[in-house]
Order: C-alpha cells, then sequence, then structure tokens
C-alpha cells in the first residue's frame, strides 16, 4: 500500500479497548472452512467444511475429505474430479485462497447436490424448501434426502440462532438466475444488530445483516441443517 | 499518480461502519486483528462506491459504464499495509447500515488487485467495487475520469481485464449457466 498511502488520507482509528460491549452472540465452534476448489464446486467445499468442522469437534484424527473425494463420490460416472487426488499432494486442499487446484478435470468442474453429498457423509439432519408462503411438513412425503419434506415460508434469524446454538451449521442454497451457490450459517450475532457469521466457499468468512443477507445474497431456496457437533 | 482518492463520500457511512467495526472487533470468531508484528493499528480508509451489475445489464448489453449502480459505500480495516476487512454500508429508507463486513479474499487481496489495475490505465482514476450477483462475482474497477479506457480486476486476483472484456466474461458465465430442476 506505501504507493498508496495518499488514498488513506481519511483514517478512523478502531480501538480494540472499546470493543466491548453488551452483545449476544454464539457460533458452533471452532470452524473449518475450505475455499472451493473450482468454479462450480461450492457444494463441495461446503461438504468438506461441514465434514472437517464436525472432525474437528470430535477431536477425530483422520483427514476430512478432499473436494475431489467428494466429487468423486457423487459425480459418479463421468470422470475423475482431479488427476491425482492422493492425500498429502497439491490436490488434496485448496492453499491458496481463492486459486483453484491445477489438477481439476475440466470436465468435473460441474454443480452437484450438497445435501446429498452431505448424506453420504451422514451429516445431514434437515432439508427445508423455503419460500413456499408458509411452513408445513407434508406427512408420509419423502424428500429426495429421504428424510421428511419440510417446506417452510422464508428464513427465520431466531430459527437460525437457535440451530447455531445447538451447534448445527446451516448451508444455504441461493438460487439468482440460473446462478447457484451455498453459504454456510455458523454463527451469529442477535444484540445490537441481528448478524450472521457465514462462510462463502467463493471468498471466506463474512459478517452479514441478516436484512441485508437476503437483498445482498438471496432468494434463497433451501435450508439444509448438518447434524449437531459433538 | 493515477489513483485519485474518494473524498466526496457520506460520513454517516462511515460512522455506521466504523460504529459496526469497533464493536465487532471483540468477537473472536471474526478475527480482525491489529497487526500484532509491526504494532500497526487498524484504521477504517480507503471508501470507495460499491457498483451493482444486474443480469438484465449483461443480458442487454450494456457496456460496464453504463450498467454499474450505486448501491453502497466500501471502506478498508487497514493495519498498516495490509487489509484486515472491508465493511459495506448501505443507505437502508434514510439509515446508514453496515451490510456486511468481509475477511476472506475479496477483501485482502484488494490492494494486490488495486496494484494489477493502475498498470493497466493511463489516466486519472476512481476504485470502485464491482458486484455482480448473478454470476457471484466480486471485481476491482478503476473507474476513469475522463472517459478514457479503465481497467478491472477480478477478485480474488491479479489479472487486469478491459472493461468489454469483463463484460463480455460475466456475460459468459451467466449464459452458461443452465436451469436446474427443483429439488
Amino acid at each position: 500500500m506505501d504507493a498508496y498511502t495518499h488514498l488513506l488520507l481519511t483514517t478512523s482509528p478502531l480501538d480494540l479497548a472499546e470493543a466491548t460491549g453488551p452483545t449476544e452472540r454464539g457460533s458452533v465452534g471452532v470452524f473449518q472452512g475450505q475455499l472451493q476448489a473450482a468454479d462450480n464446486w461450492c457444494w463441495a467445499a461446503a461438504a468438506a467444511s461441514v465434514h472437517a468442522t464436525h472432525l474437528a469437534a470430535s477431536g477425530g484424527q483422520s483427514a476430512p475429505p478432499t473436494q475431489c473425494g467428494i466429487v468423486d463420490a457423487n459425480l459418479v460416472g463421468v470422470g475423475r474430479a482431479c488427476k491425482d487426488n492422493a492425500p498429502g499432494t497439491a490436490c488434496a486442499t485448496v492453499k491458496e485462497p481463492g486459486s483453484r487446484l491445477s489438477c481439476v478435470n475440466e470436465e468435473m468442474d460441474r454443480e452437484g447436490f450438497l445435501h446429498l453429498a452431505l448424506r453420504k457423509l451422514d451429516l445431514l439432519e434437515g432439508y427445508v424448501v423455503l419460500g413456499a408462503g408458509g411452513s408445513l411438513s407434508v406427512p408420509g412425503v419423502l424428500s429426495a434426502t429421504g428424510l421428511p419434506l419440510v417446506v417452510s415460508d422464508a428464513l427465520d434469524f431466531d430459527e437460525l440462532v437457535a440451530l447455531v446454538d445447538s451447534r448445527r451449521m446451516v448451508c444455504l442454497r441461493i438460487a439468482r438466475g440460473d446462478y447457484r451457490h451455498f453459504v454456510i450459517v455458523y454463527g451469529y450475532e442477535a444484540f445490537p444488530d441481528n448478524d450472521l457469521l457465514i462462510w462463502n466457499p467463493a471468498a471466506g468468512p463474512e459478517v452479514v445483516d441478516f436484512e441485508g443477507f437476503w437483498r445482498e445474497f438471496g432468494p434463497f431456496t433451501h435450508k439444509i441443517i448438518t447434524r449437531p457437533l459433538q | 499518480m493515477k489513483i485519485v482518492p474518494v473524498t466526496a463520500f457520506p460520513t454517516a457511512a462511515r460512522v455506521a461502519a466504523h460504529r459496526k467495526m469497533q464493536d465487532l472487533l471483540s468477537w473472536e470468531i471474526v478475527k480482525v486483528r491489529a497487526d500484532e508484528e509491526s504494532g500497526q493499528p487498524l484504521v477504517l480508509s480507503f471508501p470507495h462506491r460499491v457498483l451493482w451489475i444486474s443480469i438484465r445489464d449483461l443480458r442487454e448489453h450494456r457496456p460496464l459504464a453504463a450498467a454499474a449502480e450505486l448501491r453502497a459505500w466500501r471502506f478498508l480495516v487497514m493495519s498498516g499495509n495490509r487489509v484486515a476487512a472491508a465493511v459495506q454500508a448501505w443507505n437502508d429508507r434514510g439509515t446508514w447500515r453496515v451490510s456486511s463486513i468481509h475477511t476472506g479474499v475479496t477483501a485482502t487481496r484488494t490492494v494486490e488487485a488495486l496494484k494489477a489495475a493502475d498498470n493497466r490505465v493511463n489516466a486519472q482514476a476512481e476504485p470502485c467495487y464491482i458486484w455482480c450477483r448473478a454470476a457471484w462475482t466480486a471485481a476491482l474497477w478503476l473507474r476513469p475520469l475522463d472517459g478514457k479506457a479503465g481497467a478491472v480486476v477480478k477478485l480474488p486476483g491479479t489479472a487486469p481485464s478491459s472493461e468489454d472484456d469483463f463484460m463480455a466474461n460475466l456475460r459468459k458465465r451467466v449464459e452458461a449457466r443452465q436451469p436446474w430442476p427443483v429439488t
């Protein structure tokens, strides 16, 4: 920034000592987010993030699945996701934020179903279709996950707070035009404003105002609830 | 120096951003921290416009300058030369509110993008943040003040492109999407 100090003429110092105010905050704990390794792998990154967070919370020693592995397990019969998917290789993790893995098989840079990926990992607890004008459970009708189909009116902040307090992550599916994306809610601040702490696989952690959330990210079509952390 | 600082911005937006950042500093999990090694304090600085591009703009082949619509203001939280976060504030029916705080790569890579874009333009320009929700793409745009060619760098990234190429790539990305079955 040295060459651009003239851009910093208007500054407003922030003081950590003055940062303590009355707050109502919560999170699922230490979150292990992964950035997506390919343009269309937000779903794989979200699944890998949820799994890695579960492993960390349980003190598990095993390595979490890679995005390559998740794609291989879910987009079957198409081809291998990565040219070299061995643990410990450059294909195993995305270490550089925002960069895609050089070993991604371009033909496998495809969208997938997060809820099905989580179900295969035994991390799926709930699957809710949003925006149907009311909240109801459909008796005897199972969704594609095999779980009871639940249709809900819209996102409810207090409900998200309750889910995070119970150590569940909530994956939100966004659809805009023909564009789709997933983000994961893993924390909140309920006072002085209603804010959500989210993991955006395309960009990393973000704090978003709940009311502005829809405006900036919406509309949301599905709410995918994970099993609680141990 | 080609990049011109933005001095005419709504101070109420900065007040809202400052208040929110001050509040969030005590939230451990958000991880916005001063540079402990260099001892550089955190400051809120670098105001710039947040401009949105809609899917309609892309489909109607509007050029960037005509498509970009002011929706919010963005400030960087700096610790010395390091960007620790970016804060966006928007005017909600007369009240400035913080809509989002980014601590990931779209924030921390802003300076690299700025340098890359600066090497491309030959005129005085104003830095702007571009957000295209339809393509889920953020970018830094050096908007020329004299009508000459500007430069755009997708965030995160350091590869500058022309305004026309940037819009063409966004359009291509949106048009490449196929309808998705209801699940």
